[in-house]
């Protein structure tokens, strides 16, 4: 990557280890100068006084690396990481897309080198195999049944050993992994404990090595490469129809539609971009799903920066419902119509300004106000209605008279009442007064202790003042109860 | 021979077939059909005067806007707004209570309880907005999409946002989709709006002397706008039981006047209009 200049005064990043700071990582200009990781910074420095010596930051390491691994979902979507600083890709099923394994690697090793990176592959049949031959055997492909060969001339840090158990095998002289798939298990086991084997095992495909993927494998996805990299969202909202029709037709045989929808567009200089739209109902049509992408293409505004464009886009199905095909009635009228469309601008809605955006009321058998009823994010089914009290049929015939707009939190008052436990006969809010014509109350409700409440109890006074407004009124605590009971307005009636 | 159709049933068919191509009613046919379509359906109060005065009840597929006075009228408002939509065939919709979020926070939220005791117990969607651009952009979606069985929207002040452009775009999704769309104003003053009807609202004392808070509301509406430019100041009750506007005397003690001889009355009928010349 770099010209190697002769007077390229070579780059070094240090980390703090103990006491002393130590190299950890170089590039190719400080290695010619014959350094290596693992020295003392101030060796370095003295032997080297033009060195160029920076912070290492393993965050950031890990940042590019996950960067890095989002760029390589193209070539298939189970990537996993390898140590902090490789890649796994499970490209099972996927190299025919690509023509073939060699060229898959070939092509993936010559697109990282074009984004700037100096990567090292190899693909092998078993994860440790791949592991071992992209650091010694950079760009080969390992056929299956040949893992014995291409790891018994290789020492052992081929075999991604814990620090300790490897210097314990090189101490005892098995110092290559030849050494040690020859040498008898049982002992090996018993002084080394059996992970050495379980990884050597692995390693030549005797045991199954599972990959933990980065990011939830979709149900069905369908992508699409472009020969002409587009940036315009009108331009990705055609892409989405596209792949969306591909992707019905797998819905379709699946019998299901999709729930939770996410678009991978793949920038040209390695940035990934992410959108995920949910739906209320399980949605398989094409055009609904481009709907849906609007709103949330249109909600990111400028933040969507497409850069040089887009090269390739995915669009993979997170979740999927049991989808149920309806009869269209002949006179139009669909009996689930208006459901439907409400599902649909719920989504639409919520796509575009987020969860917030629609609240439906949600009711908790309480007596205080501002708990039985509260604003909850719609959900897309549609709203209850609330609930009716059966056990008290007094309570059920007349129920106690609630206002029509809460204030939340209740607003404080200055009260004057004509006896301390009376309903007031004028009141000051938001500093204008008002004379009360008329008062009915109290009603009483006390604090729900069984919930813990440490409130007081409230008297509710439902009063009309002399211009025929009506309002909801509380003194929270009774006299004696406490000291200096406060008014509160807490509701409007119509 | 065919035999010959008579008009209701070729209207009915016709609409039929609107609704199949999804084309406005009055591409196809002709006068009739903008007589009889849903968009030009009326909303009847049930109140002779006030129906009259809107020119034979409230127009069903179109904007109408509801002002206050002042912000804590705002519960008259919502209430008239919520009677309103009760009087519209229950067809499982729910109401879409679209409401900036500064209008929330002084006028208080939609409490469910209050609301299914007075207005029935329809599923209610409420959603508060940030700013003014987005309510209406909720607002237009909603009202275009059918979903909701009315849609209201609360706005507070006089923002110069809601001009005539933005107050007709509401309008034509609401006749398009011939559901009410109810902008409710607190606070504002009266403004041209692209709506066809204006009312003011304010509370009202119950003409009954007894009862204080039997289950409905009262209110005084003054008539500003309507197509037949007739201004009206009356009081009307809500009775919850009965699902039903009636005329109230007003209260002794408390009378809107109607606006006369204001800065903003509305104009004087022209000479030669229809109701001045059945007047003469």
């Amino acid at each position: 990557m770099s010209d190697a200049a002769p007077e390229a005064r070579g780059l070094v990043f240090w980390r703090r280890d103990g006491a002393a700071d130590r190299l950890a990582a170089l590039d190719e200009a400080a290695e010619r100068l014959g350094l290596a990781p693992g020295m003392a910074l101030a060796d370095a420095r003295a032997m080297h006084p033009g060195l160029e010596a920076l912070l290492h930051d393993e965050a950031d390491d890990a940042r590019l690396l996950s960067g890095l691994a989002d760029w390589c979902d193209r070539f298939t979507p189970l990537v996993a990481f390898d140590g902090d600083d490789g890649l796994f890709l499970d490209v099972t099923g996927c190299a025919h897309l690509f023509g073939g394994e060699k060229a898959m690697l070939d092509d993936a090793l010559a697109r990282l080198m074009h984004l700037g990176f100096a990567a090292r592959g190899a693909l092998a049949a078993t994860a440790g195999a791949a592991h071992a031959a992209a650091r010694f055997r950079c760009g080969d492909v390992i056929e299956a049944g040949d893992e014995a060969a291409l790891l018994s001339p290789l020492p052992l840090v081929a075999l991604r050993l814990e620090k300790a158990v490897r210097a314990g095998l090189e101490s005892v002289g098995l110092k290559t992994a030849g050494a040690l798939i020859a040498a008898p298990r049982a002992p090996l086991a018993r002084r080394f404990g059996a992970d050495a084997l379980i990884r050597l095992d692995r390693a030549l495909g005797r045991l199954d090595e599972p990959l933990s993927p980065r990011r939830i494998l979709p149900l069905v996805s369908a992508e699409r490469r472009l020969a002409e990299p587009i940036s315009q969202s009108e331009d990705v909202e055609r892409l989405v129809t596209m792949l969306a029709k591909s992707l019905a037709g797998e819905l379709e045989r699946r019998g299901e539609g999709a729930r939770l929808v996410e678009l991978t567009l793949y920038r040209l200089d390695g940035a990934v971009n992410r959108l995920v739209v949910g739906a209320s109902r399980a949605v398989r049509d094409p055009d609904a799903l481009r709907r849906l992408f609007r709103e949330r293409l249109a909600a990111l505004g400028d933040d969507l920066d497409a850069g040089f464009g887009y090269d390739m886009a995915r669009l993979s199905v997170l979740e999927a419902a049991a989808f149920d095909a309806r009869q269209e009635r002949l006179d139009g009228e669909a009996g689930d119509a208006p459901r439907e469309a409400l599902a649909l601008l719920a989504d639409r809605i919520r796509a575009r300004l987020g969860e917030q955006a629609l609240l439906a009321p949600a009711f908790v058998d309480s007596a205080l106000p501002e708990r039985a009823a509260r604003l909850a994010p719609f959900d897309g089914s549609p709203p209850d209605p609330p609930p009716r009290r059966d056990d008290d049929s007094v309570a059920a015939e007349s129920p106690p008279a609630r206002p029509l707009r809460l204030f939340a939190p209740a607003e404080r008052i200055e009260a004057v009442a004509e006896v301390p436990d009376g309903p007031p006969v004028r009141f000051r809010w938001r500093r204008a007064l008002y004379r009360v014509a008329r008062a009915e109350g109290p009603e009483r409700l006390a604090p729900e202790w069984w919930r813990g409440d440490a409130g007081r109890t409230r008297d509710y006074y439902r009063v009309e003042d002399d211009s025929g407004r009506r309002w909801w009124l509380a003194r929270d605590g009774l006299y004696g109860e406490a000291a200096t009971p406060r008014w509160y307005l807490h509701g409007a009636f119509a | 021979m065919a035999p010959v159709m008579d008009r209701t049933a070729l209207v009915a068919l016709r609409r039929a077939v609107c609704a199949i191509e999804e084309c406005p009613a009055e591409t196809l046919g002709g006068v009739a059909l903008r007589r009889f379509g849903g968009a030009s359906a009326r909303l009847e109060t049930g109140v002779a005067r006030f129906d009259a005065a809107l020119g034979g009840g409230l127009r069903q597929g179109a904007l109408t806007e509801i002002r206050t006075d002042e912000t804590r009228q705002a519960a008259a408002a919502a209430g008239f707004a919520l009677a309103l939509a009760r009087l519209l065939p229950e067809d499982g919709r729910p109401l879409i209570w679209i409401a900036a979020a500064d209008a929330l926070a002084e006028a208080g939220l939609p409490h469910a309880p209050g609301l299914a005791a007075l207005f029935g117990a329809g599923g209610l969607i409420v959603a508060p907005a940030r700013a003014l651009a987005q309510a209406l952009w909720i607002a237009e979606e909603a009202a275009a999409s059918g979903a909701a069985r009315a849609v209201l929207i609360e706005l507070r002040g006089d923002p110069a946002r809601l001009d005539l452009t933005a107050t007709r775009r509401l309008d034509r999704r609401a006749h398009a989709a011939g559901r009410p769309v109810l902008l409710i104003r607190h606070a504002a003053p009266p403004r041209p709006t692209a709506a066809p009807v204006r009312l003011a609202i304010a509370a009202a004392p119950f003409a009954a002397a007894d009862a204080l808070f039997p289950f409905g509301a009262a209110f005084t509406i003054t008539v500003e706008k309507s197509p037949v430019a007739r201004p009206l100041s009356l009081n009307l009750e809500w009775n919850a039981d009965d699902r039903r506007f009636s005329d109230a005397a007003p209260h002794p003690g408390a009378v809107v006047s109607p606006p006369f001889g204001r800065s903003h009355s509305p104009a004087a009928s022209r000479p030669g209009l229809a109701h001045e010349r059945r007047r003469a």
